[in-house]
């Protein structure tokens, strides 16, 4: 059977292995649920549970640590001091400053084989470090800001491997990074499958899927191959902190056993039908499916048997109806349900009004009972096929269902990518920012390899990011429902809120968002020799040109607003700068600030005088007023990642 | 450079392509000639083609060029000026390739969003992205646009339904766009202006004109001026057309008249005002003033699914014989019709007549070229055409021979006069027998499309051809006003025994003139003539059509079985659930079934056409779907199923977002057995196999 449309490809969670796919679930969801009117709740990224952290309270994690590695508060680099790295006194923050005389590893106190890891990495300038696993396969851990063309040695490369793209951010930023690691596995003492790297990804983008790694790394500290190993944090080379270290370690499954299936057919459905009807089939199964089925659209199933759990502790069981999704729910008659009981006492009620429904349950290593019971009402999608997942104490999220029926499989789409050649390339489409469509956006790419998104109807910057350029194939793939183009690259994600605003004092509210076209009227763009455009609008009489484009190192974005102004109007003192809003926004010593969570500078150019920091409704907003001379004032800055 | 795809047309000539393939290689031919063969006979014996009057070549594209076409100008200086889908526009400088030179393609402008229209303007090039009416600008004299000026903004809701067309600039220098609606399984109008025409100032000064439009891809302007759109069924468009729009029309879609109270709007009507009834639309606008009824409906699948491009034949004789009629492509089967058009009583009406065939792709948009050839514009992305390429630019040159074709209908007080473009033999032209007419309607209600309803055969009482042999007026008993009239014409001849290239037309006979050419009636009236019971529904009457053939085959089980049969005692072997999905597919390429085997097949439409099931002997799914084509106006009745022993089991036709299940055993001898969508045009891309194994 062959699966139908590719609008539902991702509608259910893929399979527990794609740590990938799972991670980008919920954009994927919003992207591919907008072509059915976007009613569909995400997959929430709390239908895992929650992973370990490693404390960085203390030390008490790691074996005997040697004398470059401390604790801090906090940490920080400048971008342009080679290998400076400083931080205040505390914890939380786990600090690598290798001198002479100590430089080494640091080594987890446990073992894992299969892991799940992810944590924060911040890098000065110029340094290299790494991260092995099972103390055997690194991860290139690199300050690699700039690099056009990533080697081997670059952030993100795994043992001898050229990461996809170069999607690191400067010197002194927190960086972030996923791994999703498999041990090899061995029976006896014959390895049987290498190690492997499901996914890496750096700062959100990925650069490694599914490759596997034959041997340790030449210059790890274990040699030879074995089933576990501690994770080491490299001591010996470049200086650098990492935080917010958290992980899953798996070693065990849930197995299900004398399963028995009854199918129950009728007029209407519902959830009691299983216990108030005799079923029309029964018989044994080997795994839930609904290819017992002979009918798509008015049925009930259940399930029996004995599930075993392999540890003591806290499970949780998902499940989901692929029929449910869209208006589908709230139209008409109830369209589903299911039941799932352990021991006797329910577990998950499924009330099929979204596609997935979870929840948790502790329960002992051991045998437990197991009851399963969904129906189908009415007609929807074309589907009939259920999803059962369970995710416990080192037991990776794995499937109890079996794939099957109509969804089992999809032809794929060839992608449509854009990438600029000689020249700048402009893209108007819409572009999913945060929670939100912009339907009057551009992303614009250059050919130095830095691109950013624009929403002209706002004048206001939604996205930076350098590597490849956009995808476009959910806006020119048949009629291209989404109509988004999305960065290829990892991105810095800017506050999408209109750059220039009129404020009555200085303690008035920054807007949202431009009110209508009266407020800020589009004039289009215009390019210059080189292909670059700029933005061209008035807000209140006010013009304004709005220029983006590279520094020529490709390393920042610089943005100049050229503004004119009538004669006359006291209104135009009034207008103000935003150059950033964030959670927090720090002064740095050579006078740039940094902006988040340390996720990327802005530097100021010509004309922008002092701006202030001030914090408005618990965010920091770096601002300035506009001051024009003689009717015209003209403002830069950059912003550097 | 050799075009397959020109050589595949089903009209081209054999002949000549075998000519020109004996003399390009021996490995080319072998190639070819599997080609050829798998064509109908050869056109000889068919007689003339359309491509002996208007011969179609392609314009070859430059490999990498992704030439969706939404928009299409001639430039003062003989190029083209091409907008396309995927936001680009190219600037084609000897699009004919003349002087054994080749097409030349440069960028002019890039990063558009789905630009769906373009006009040039002092220098400037006019286009609508989603968005925005946009003027390109090439200030520094590079070839490149440097200014991408917004001249007019309005709001989106993110839709990708949302889709704006135009410019065309009026007589008097403002810029006409359209804004289609949202699709979200209905039309629907979000934001703003959704589902109007505007019309814009070269200041940017906005003023609506029109509201209820459902998906106005396309407009244009008649030699006197008047404005026309072309509509698309669908929700509240019974079937596709064209019409004329004034300031102040409602053209029938009420969901854009929420904007109907907003400042400047000419309309007045608002969506309580609307009845859906599912009477004709004729019959609705007596009660409902400025519901605008088409000047000329294209009967659904007959003339048309998807109605595209307006342009009027300005040539002045350079395109042939039809100078002042209009072109009006169809982009989902590949075609161009032509219109013409009269006024009676102030009221704009016509004929739609078939032109030319055979595009590679969708048609969207046309364009006169300097030289009085016209460049068509093509697309296919979303919505499968009958021409397979995704996408086309071609063109189309009058040969300098006129083909015998019906020139013009019109209305006279008691019938028609059908004006020819050769002297008839009159002995033909008189007789009754060589003409077929009948008449019928479609509702307007909020269901997507409709059947053909109220249909009834009229009887020719008597013809007059005038002495110079170059008309003939059809005399009927009585008219009804408002009906669509399929006048057939299979029996004509000209002067020198040929018969028309065309030979039906379907005239809209919105008005009865009075007092003009009355024709003689040489026979005492008698009432219409209808056709038997069995073949109308209800005829002069509104009804509903019956849902299913009103003949069932005289076999053991009906073919199109919707409850499980009494024999079954309930029970049934197998199940199969098949969903007929967009871009022309089933859901399901195959499926096995055991001999005899009592199926219960689930069929749904999930798509935004018209599709059927149809489940039919090996080796028959061509033969049935030609039968389909064949059925005419019959079509919708029958749900698009001959009559015919091939066909084992169906569904009903359904509308998009309509499912129907039904029973049938399968058949008792193994092998492959298609099953189709029977309706026009999708057959050949929506099938699949029933096999039945043992």
């Amino acid at each position: 059977m062959v699966r139908s449309r590719v609008t539902t490809v991702f509608l259910l969670p893929p399979p527990a292995s794609s740590h990938v796919m799972r991670r980008l679930l919920p954009f994927i969801l919003a992207g591919v649920l907008s072509t059915t009117g976007e009613a569909q709740a995400n997959v929430s990224p709390s239908m895992d549970l929650p992973h370990q952290t490693l404390s960085l309270a203390n030390l008490t994690g790691f074996q005997p640590a040697s004398a470059n590695w401390k604790l801090a508060r906090n940490a920080s680099a400048e971008r342009s001091r080679s290998l400076a790295l400083t931080g205040e006194a505390g914890t939380g923050v786990l600090i690598n400053s290798p001198t002479r005389g100590a430089a080494g590893h640091l080594s987890t106190n446990w073992e894992h084989g299969d892991l799940d890891l992810s944590f924060d990495v911040l890098l000065p300038k110029g340094s290299s470090s790494g991260v092995f696993l099972m103390g055997r396969y690194e991860v290139q851990l690199s300050d690699s800001w700039g690099v056009r063309a990533p080697t081997v040695a670059d952030l993100g490369a795994v043992d001898g491997l050229v990461p996809r793209q170069n999607a690191s951010r400067a010197p002194g930023l927190w960086q972030h990074v996923d791994l999703a690691f498999r041990a090899p596995k061995f029976v006896g003492q014959r390895k049987v499958a290498n190690a492997r790297f499901v996914a890496v990804m750096v700062n959100n983008v990925v650069v490694h899927e599914n490759v596997e790694v034959p041997s340790p790394t030449r210059t790890a500290p274990l040699q030879g191959e074995g089933a576990n190993g501690p994770l080491v944090f490299e001591g010996d080379r470049g200086p650098m902190a990492v935080r917010n270290i958290r992980y899953k370690r798996y070693s065990g499954a849930v197995t299900l056993a004398g399963l028995r299936y009854h199918v129950f057919e009728g007029e209407t459905m519902d959830s009691s039908y299983v216990t108030t009807h005799a079923a029309v089939r029964e018989g044994d199964a080997v795994a839930i499916s609904t290819d017992l089925l002979t009918v798509q659209d008015k049925f009930a199933m259940s399930y029996d048997g004995s599930m075993r759990v392999p540890t003591t502790g806290r499970y949780r069981f998902a499940m989901g109806l692929g029929w449910i999704g869209g208006d589908s729910a709230t139209r008409g008659p109830r369209i589903g349900g299911g039941r799932l009981t352990i021991d006797d006492k329910p577990v998950v009620l499924h009330a099929g009004a979204e596609r997935n429904s979870f929840a948790d349950v502790d329960l002992d290593a051991g045998q437990h009972a197991f009851r399963l019971t969904f129906y189908k009402n009415r007609p929807s999608f074309n589907r009939r096929d259920i999803a059962v997942w369970v995710e416990g104490p080192e037991v990776e999220r794995q499937a109890l269902h079996v794939e099957s029926g109509p969804n089992a499989s999809s032809a794929p789409i060839n992608p449509i990518v854009v990438e600029p050649q000689m020249e700048p390339v402009m893209l108007r489409s819409f572009v999913r920012h945060r929670d939100t469509k912009r339907v009057i956006a551009m992303s614009v790419a250059d050919p130095l390899g830095v691109h950013y998104s624009y929403d002209l109807a706002q004048g206001a910057l939604l996205f930076v990011w350098r590597g490849p350029f956009l995808e476009t194939t959910q806006m020119w793939h048949e009629r291209g429902e989404a109509q988004t183009a999305d960065p290829r690259g990892s991105t810095v994600v800017l506050p999408g809120t209109p750059a220039l605003a009129f404020l009555v004092d200085a303690n008035a509210a920054w807007p949202d968002s431009v009110v209508d076209d009266r407020e800020l009227r589009r004039d289009g763009y215009q390019l210059d020799k080189t292909g670059h455009p700029t933005f061209l609008f008035h807000m209140r009489g006010v013009a304004v040109e709005d220029d983006i484009r590279p520094a020529a190192d490709g390393l920042s974005l610089r943005r100049t607003l050229r503004l004119r102004a009538p004669a006359g109007p006291e209104e135009i003192r009034r207008l103000h700068l935003q150059l950033a809003k964030a959670d927090h926004i720090t002064r740095e010593r050579d006078g740039s600030y940094v902006v988040g969570d340390r996720s990327f500078y802005i530097a100021l150019g010509s004309g922008v005088g002092r701006p202030v920091i001030r914090r408005q409704n618990g965010q920091d907003e770096l601002i300035v007023p506009v001051r024009f001379n003689r009717g015209e004032a003209g403002i830069s800055y950059s912003i550097l990642w | 450079m050799i075009d397959l795809h020109d050589w595949l047309r089903p009209r081209a000539d054999a002949a000549k392509c075998l000519r020109m393939l004996a003399g390009s290689g021996a490995m080319l031919v072998g190639v070819a000639s599997s080609i050829v063969a798998q064509r109908p006979p050869a056109d000889s014996a068919r007689g003339p083609s359309e491509n002996d009057y208007y011969r179609m070549s392609t314009v070859p594209v430059p490999e990498g060029v992704v030439l969706e076409v939404g928009g299409l100008e001639t430039m003062p200086d003989g190029r083209l000026a091409i907008a396309t889908r995927r936001g680009d526009v190219w600037l084609v400088e000897n699009p004919a390739s003349l002087n054994g030179g080749r097409a030349n393609f440069t960028r002019f402008a890039h990063g558009l969003h789905e630009a769906l229209g373009l006009s040039y303007r002092n220098g400037a090039l006019y286009t609508a992205q989603r968005s925005e009416l946009t003027r390109l600008r090439d200030v520094d004299g590079d070839g490149k646009a440097d200014r991408y000026e917004t001249v007019y903004s309005w709001p989106l809701s993110g839709n990708y339904h949302e889709y704006s067309f135009g410019p065309v600039f009026s007589p008097q220098g403002n810029m006409i766009v359209s804004l289609n609606l949202a699709w979200v399984g209905y039309g629907d109008s979000f934001v703003k202006w959704r589902g109007w025409m505007l019309q814009i100032a070269p200041d940017g000064k906005m003023t609506p004109i029109a509201a209820g439009f459902r998906s106005p891809s396309s407009f244009g302007y008649n030699l006197e001026g008047d404005l026309f759109y072309s509509e698309n069924q669908g929700d509240w468009v019974g079937s596709g057309g064209i019409s004329h729009v004034e300031s102040g029309d409602f053209m029938g879609n009420p969901t854009g008249l929420k904007w109907s109270g907003e400042a400047g709007s000419p309309v007045k009507l608002t969506r309580a005002d609307i009845p859906d009834t599912g009477e004709p639309k004729f019959e609705v606008a007596k009660r409902v003033p400025h519901l605008k009824t088409p000047a000329v409906w294209f009967p659904h699948a007959i003339m048309g699914i998807s109605t595209s491009a307006i342009l009027v034949d300005s040539t002045r004789g350079a395109f042939g014989p039809f100078v002042g009629q209009l072109f009006v492509g169809d982009q989902g089967q590949s075609k161009i019709n032509r219109v013409y058009l009269e006024n009676v009583n102030g009221v704009y009406q016509g004929a739609v007549f078939p032109f030319r065939e055979g595009f590679a792709s969708g048609v969207f948009r046309e364009v006169w070229g300097k030289d009085g050839s016209m460049y068509v514009g093509q697309t296919s992305r979303g919505w499968s055409a009958t021409g397979k390429a995704p996408f086309g630019l071609q063109r189309l040159v009058w040969t300098g021979k006129i083909p015998f074709e019906a020139h013009a209908i019109e209305a006279r007080q008691n019938g028609f006069a059908v004006t020819f473009t050769a002297p008839l033999d009159k002995t033909a032209a008189a007789d009754p027998a060589s003409y077929k007419v009948t008449s019928f309607i479609y509702k307007y209600h909020h269901i997507y499309g409709s059947p053909v309803i109220n249909q009834v055969s009229h009887t020719v009482r008597s013809i007059d051809v005038s002495p110079d042999g170059r008309s003939a007026q059809l005399v009927m008993d009585s008219l009804r006003q408002g009906y669509v009239y399929e006048i057939k014409m299979a029996g004509v001849r000209s002067e020198t025994g040929a018969p028309l290239l065309h030979d039906f037309g379907y005239y809209t006979l919105n008005q009865i003139p009075t007092g003009v050419g009355v024709a003689r009636v040489s026979a005492p009236a008698t009432p219409a003539t209808t056709l038997p019971a069995a073949m109308v529904d209800a005829p002069a009457a509104i009804s509903t059509p019956a849902p299913a053939p009103a003949r069932m085959p005289p076999a053991a089980m009906a073919k199109r079985q919707t409850s499980i049969p009494a024999g079954w005692s309930g029970k049934v072997d197998q199940t199969v659930s098949i969903q007929a999905i967009e871009g022309l597919a089933f859901s399901l390429p195959t499926f096995d079934v055991k001999p005899g085997a009592r199926v219960r097949l689930e069929f749904a439409n999930v798509s935004d056409m018209l599709h059927n099931l149809v489940v039919v002997r090996p080796g028959s799914a061509d033969r049935v779907a030609d039968a389909a084509l064949k059925l005419g106006l019959d079509g919708t009745r029958l749900q698009y199923v001959p009559r015919s022993a091939d066909v084992l089991a169906h569904t009903a036709l359904l509308e998009p977002q309509k499912s129907e299940t039904i029973y049938f055993e399968a058949p008792t001898t193994p092998g492959e057995y298609t099953y189709i969508c029977s309706f026009p045009g999708h057959a050949s891309l929506m099938r699949g196999t029933m096999r039945v194994i043992r």
